[in-house]
């Protein structure tokens, strides 16, 4: 039994460590996309700066002798290309968002069954443990009334605490009524 | 995927586009009764350029792999450690210790 529980904790370990490393790999991924995302949003929003000055230039009379226009539609040009870029840049970093959190959500299931491995192989040791205060409690409890009868004393001589008491009997009748 | 394995793709890529040509220039001399064996030296090149491009990618994808085999093993050992580190400080907690008894204190006396 303790075996198993073992192999189902190391097993539970090899998934989680599996699905952290996928999970790490898809982070790369994702930030590699925010950054590339990030460069073309700085690049479009420089040009639509450039535009928005040269704009603000003309409306205070200053026509830099004709050069407006040229410059005006070479931004325009550019930031139509830029932005189809933009836009596969940000289908790229979906696809890695999303993936990114698929993953995740495989660490925290794979946390999840590791956490449930550790805590069944915790309830076999602890029965183990339980079954021997079991015993050696109620051995020391016939003791001292075997000895406590042999000095004379006709009232128990040690009592369990209500809260153990409460809880054993609570135990014992559920037991019973399995 | 890093910048030396960008630029082997990119030297691999090369190498065919310049296979494909030469492969052209080659039929051309075949046709016209030429010598062949300048192209054919060029081909033979372009050949081990792509192997020797790919046998880099394939070991670099194998390291790859070797580092994240270890790391996923160690990471899953720690994991593991750490849970039966966890069961063993509870059971630990909980299971009984010696009592120290009126025994105890005569036998030290």
């Amino acid at each position: 039994m303790r075996l198993t529980m073992t192999n189902q904790i190391t097993n539970a370990a090899a998934a989680l460590a599996e699905s952290k490393v996928n999970a790490e790999s898809a982070a790369v991924v994702l930030k590699a996309a925010n950054e590339s995302v990030t460069e073309v949003r700085e690049k479009l929003d420089a040009l639509e700066n450039e535009r928005a000055g040269i704009v603000a230039a003309r409306k205070d009379g200053d026509k830099r002798d004709g050069a407006d226009g040229a410059r005006l539609a070479e931004i325009a040009a550019d930031s139509e290309g830029l932005s189809e870029i933009f836009q596969e840049r940000q289908a790229v970093q979906s696809a890695a968002a999303s993936e990114f959190g698929r993953l995740s959500q495989a660490v925290t299931a794979a946390e999840a069954m590791l956490s449930n491995a550790s805590d069944h192989a915790l309830i076999v040791d602890l029965k183990v443990i339980a079954t021997e205060l079991d015993a050696k409690l109620l051995a020391t409890v016939v003791e001292i009334t075997a000895v406590a009868k042999r000095v004379g004393s006709s009232r128990a001589v040690w009592l369990p605490s209500s809260l153990l008491a409460n809880r054993l009997r609570s135990l014992d009748m559920e037991g019973q009524a399995r | 995927m890093s910048q030396r394995q960008e630029k082997l793709r990119l030297k691999i890529r090369t190498a065919e586009k310049e296979n494909e040509s030469a492969r052209g220039r080659l039929r051309d001399v075949l046709i016209a009764g030429g010598n062949s064996s300048v192209i054919r030296a060029e081909i033979d090149d372009l050949h081990r350029r792509v192997e020797s491009g790919n046998a880099e990618l394939a070991e670099i994808a194998a390291a790859e792999s070797d580092d994240r085999a270890s790391r996923i093993a160690e990471l899953a050992k720690s994991r593991a450690a750490d849970s039966v580190g966890r069961i063993e400080a509870t059971l630990d907690r909980l299971r009984p210790a010696k009592s120290e008894t009126f025994i105890d204190e005569a036998h030290h006396d």
